[in-house]
């Protein structure tokens, strides 16, 4: 969390002198959270958790509530217990779910039962807020967060409204809208309009939890903490940049969902565009929100939107068959749980994608994302070009690129590929990586993505959130290929065994990749 | 008998040859350790800080002889090297420590003997350090040391010193803050008649008074006593619960009164109340980053003058001459 300076404005009156010099994080304002989908897994297994972990960092306000709403029939007692129950498994061991600071968090947290689109259940939600704003201080602020399903976003949105819940005449109203936000262009544009008549831009929190983790973030550091990178950074220096997004999982539980969605929307349009946006934008004028969201949209607004008749040739698409994961055999997609046994839907995606600006002019842009790969992956590598004249190593010594790769997962870290000389009597010259790692080197877990997430919401700080028109843009990139894919059945699938590195297609497209 | 680190210069070269590794190291970690009892307590905090922050530890261990010394490395996480220091003059401790640190990386010094300003050793190394960190509380635990540790923060402003025994209170400062955020009880911070305190050593008291007294420009009057422009506010300080922890804070502003103490049953949870005309429900907060290593991280992560805290540490030292005259 940043470690910012604490000034706080008492309602635009006077400055609070207890507050100057105070290094907090904090946050000062108070306010209710409503967990839309509180009954769910999300929920349980990394929103609350989220929040205790909060609470328990003295983070959270000290004025603050929770509310859950769902279909669910809990009452409020039975909603605590079972909170209670799903941190005992779910939130860190070294988090006690007893003593003081457990009942004083359990008498915050309260449920409302209903439809999302039930009036009375709102009218019941109404009443809570303003219980909490008068026996626990929330002072009218509230944050809701859509744990859902997306089919019910819209439903939800327009309930809010309907209700007044996002009135914010004595407080502030936010509202977090987890991913995916639209199946296609047309639906996240109709989406947005939900969205747009109840709140505005800077109350709306798309969040992406992949931009919440540690070494996400520190893409950003990297580029604009340091001289070293910024001056090779461009089309003079860089061969090709590859992003990968590959995971060992297969659908688990979510073949219904994913079925209709695929890598593309799934991976693709969100997770591995962000890292795209992050890697290649240019350096904002601040650390404000804005700002960096601006740089972000402006180089997906230079990506070259492929035409249809171009779509085959800069992408590849795959389905597992069965094969093995860590020496286990596994069955193929179309054999999973609430999946169409002649499912055409991709579970590996690959993109070449061409940004067309001043700095990144002629150098490609290779996106990957699948599941069932040979291992869990997620990385940025930047390969730089050769040297231009060679005057090191024996004849026959390969010399290769300089590779920067950065780590998001399962490692979290930089490593960098260079030539050194072999020590002995010959200049033989070798690739060697230098290998740094978050964990070994700072000695510390990361904090989850979801706790920083929903304290930056809770902040007001937008910096981690996608913006609509970035949103908009990188459907507007995929679509093209979607629609090819949706319109042509691959008769080839399944095409690439599970365990394995992905289709050949993906090879042919960059022969390349790093292995996984 | 001279402090010779050669020797461990040339173990620290073997030792990173054997093993190999990539260190990553974020600073040089200099610690000063001369009392006994504490000895133990300083390793296993600075254990703790170096695991987080990888570094090149040294310790200087004045109970112990000089020719004794030891390297060890931590695998990719920096190394640790045990100095015995015992006799070693001011001149030596800074060439050794000049002939040990990493290069392009900050030196944080912490001191933890038995005198701080007094000490010239401490200046010796504190001039060689980006941030220095001592513990009042610690050494000097009537407080008398604070009017010794302003004079030596005015004379050397070119330090960047910070007193763990002040750094301690940023969770209650935080939490005396949180009371005033609230525009309702704004204008108590300005009425506040009576503040009584309770701590196990006097430092933290005298820190907290001086806080708060040089937040709302209040001058220590006499014994007891502060004189703000709206009158005469008393204070009273309480010896009690364990040494080094603040155990409550009570403030009072006509009929308002704002609490904060240890929860009985819990050392690390704060409970809050506010009573009379702007009262809440009593409120539970967990007392974060107490243990040493978070508040040693706190005075590396800054490596500048802390304003707030040289007002803080001016005006207890005020408080404390009143106290006395």
């Amino acid at each position: 969390m940043p470690d910012a300076v604490a000034t706080v404005s008492v309602d635009g009156q006077a400055e609070n002198p207890l507050r100057a010099g105070l290094h907090t994080d904090r946050i000062t304002d108070p306010c209710t959270i409503v967990f839309f989908g509180a009954s769910g897994d999300l929920f349980k297994r990394m929103l609350l958790p989220a929040m205790y972990s909060l609470r328990m960092h003295g983070i959270l306000p000290n004025d603050f509530a929770i509310v859950g709403f769902s279909r669910s029939d809990y009452s409020d007692d039975d909603f605590r217990d079972y909170c209670k129950k799903q941190l005992q498994e779910f939130a860190p061991k070294d988090q006690s779910v007893e003593g003081a600071i457990w009942e004083d968090f359990a008498k915050r947290v309260s449920y409302v039962t209903g439809e999302f689109d039930d009036h009375k259940a709102y009218g019941n939600l109404a009443k809570q807020l303003k219980e909490n704003d008068e026996k626990l201080g929330t002072k009218g602020n509230r944050l809701f967060y859509l744990s859902t399903p997306p089919s019910v976003f819209p439903t939800i949105i327009n309930m809010i409204k309907e209700s007044d819940l996002n009135d914010q005449e004595h407080g502030w109203a936010r509202i977090i809208v987890e991913k995916p936000f639209g199946t296609d262009l047309e639906s996240a544009r109709a989406l947005q309009q939900t969205v747009d008549k109840a709140f505005r831009e800077n109350e709306v929190y798309r969040i992406d939890h992949y931009l919440g983790k540690e070494p996400v973030q520190d893409i950003m550091a990297l580029r604009f903490a340091n001289t070293i990178f910024e001056p090779v950074w461009n089309r003079n220096y860089v061969q090709s940049v590859q992003i990968t997004a590959a995971e060992q999982l297969g659908v688990e539980l979510r073949g219904g969902y994913y079925d209709n969605a695929g890598a593309l929307r799934d991976m693709i349009q969100n997770h591995v565009m962000n890292l795209l946006a992050l890697v290649a934008m240019e350096p904002p004028s601040s650390s404000d929100a804005d700002a960096i969201r601006s740089e972000k949209f402006k180089v997906l607004q230079s990506i070259e939107v492929p035409t249809h008749a171009a779509a085959p040739s800069i992408s590849a698409r795959g389905q597992y068959g069965a094969g093995s994961i860590n020496g286990k055999p596994v069955q193929a997609y179309r054999q999973e749980p609430d999946v169409n046994p002649q499912s055409n839907t991709e579970t590996f995606a690959a993109v070449k994608l061409s940004i067309d600006n001043w700095r990144w002019a002629g150098v490609p842009f290779y996106l990957r994302s699948g599941k069932r790969l040979a291992k869990k992956t997620s990385e940025i590598a930047v390969t730089f070009k050769p040297i231009p004249h060679r005057i090191y190593g024996e004849r026959t010594d390969a010399i290769d690129e300089n590779v920067l790769v950065m780590k998001i997962q399962p490692e979290e870290g930089i490593a960098m590929r260079f030539s050194a000389k072999v020590p002995g009597m010959k200049n033989h010259i070798r690739s060697v990586f230098m290998d740094f790692n978050y964990g070994t080197g700072f000695g510390v877990q990361s904090p989850p993505a979801y706790e920083r997430l929903i304290g930056d919401a809770m902040r007001g700080d937008q910096t981690l959130f996608t913006r609509w028109d970035a949103v908009e843009r990188a459907w507007e990139i995929v679509m093209p290929v979607l629609e090819v894919w949706q319109n042509t059945k691959d008769f080839t699938f399944p095409n690439y065994p599970a365990g394995s590195q992905g289709p050949d297609s993906s090879r042919t497209l960059f022969p390349q990749w790093r292995d996984l | 008998v001279s402090l010779d680190v050669n020797d461990v210069v040339r173990s620290l070269a073997r030792a990173r040859q054997e093993s190999g590794a990539m260190k990553t190291a974020t600073m040089t970690f200099a610690v000063m350790v001369e009392n006994e009892q504490m000895a133990g307590w300083v390793r296993e905090r600075t254990h703790a800080v170096a695991n987080k922050h990888p570094s090149r530890v040294i310790i200087f261990d004045a109970l112990r002889d000089e020719r004794m010394q030891d390297v060890e490395s931590k695998d990719s996480r920096g190394e640790w090297i045990e100095l015995g220091a015992k006799g070693a003059s001011a001149p030596e401790l800074q060439a050794a420590l000049s002939m040990l640190e990493l290069q392009s990386a900050p030196v944080v010094l912490l001191w933890a003997a038995n005198q701080i300003v007094s000490d010239e050793r401490f200046l010796a190394l504190a001039r060689h350090a980006t941030a220095t960190i001592c513990s009042s509380s610690l050494t000097q635990t009537d407080g008398q040391g604070l009017g010794d540790l302003s004079a030596f923060v005015n004379a050397h402003p070119e330090i960047a010193l910070q007193d763990i025994a002040y750094l301690r209170l940023a969770s209650w400062q935080e939490l005396i803050a949180e009371f005033f955020d609230d525009s309702k009880t704004f204008g108590d911070l300005h009425s506040i008649e009576r503040i009584d305190v309770g701590a196990g050593s006097d430092a933290e008291m005298y820190y907290i008074l001086g806080w708060l007294a040089s937040r709302l420009e209040w001058r220590a009057a006499g014994a007891g006593t502060f004189q703000s422009p709206g009158g005469t506010i008393a204070f009273e300080m309480h010896r009690e619960g364990p040494p080094r922890r603040l155990s409550r804070i009570e403030l009072r502003a006509g009929k308002s009164v704002y609490a904060a103490a240890v929860h009985p049953d819990d050392q690390d949870t704060i409970c809050l109340s506010v009573t009379g005309p702007h009262a809440k429900p009593e409120r539970c907060a967990p007392l974060h980053t107490v243990d040493m290593a978070s508040l040693v991280e706190r005075a590396i992560l800054r490596q500048t003058r802390d304003e707030v805290f040289i007002e803080s540490l001016a005006m207890a030292s005020h408080i404390l001459e009143r106290q006395k005259s």
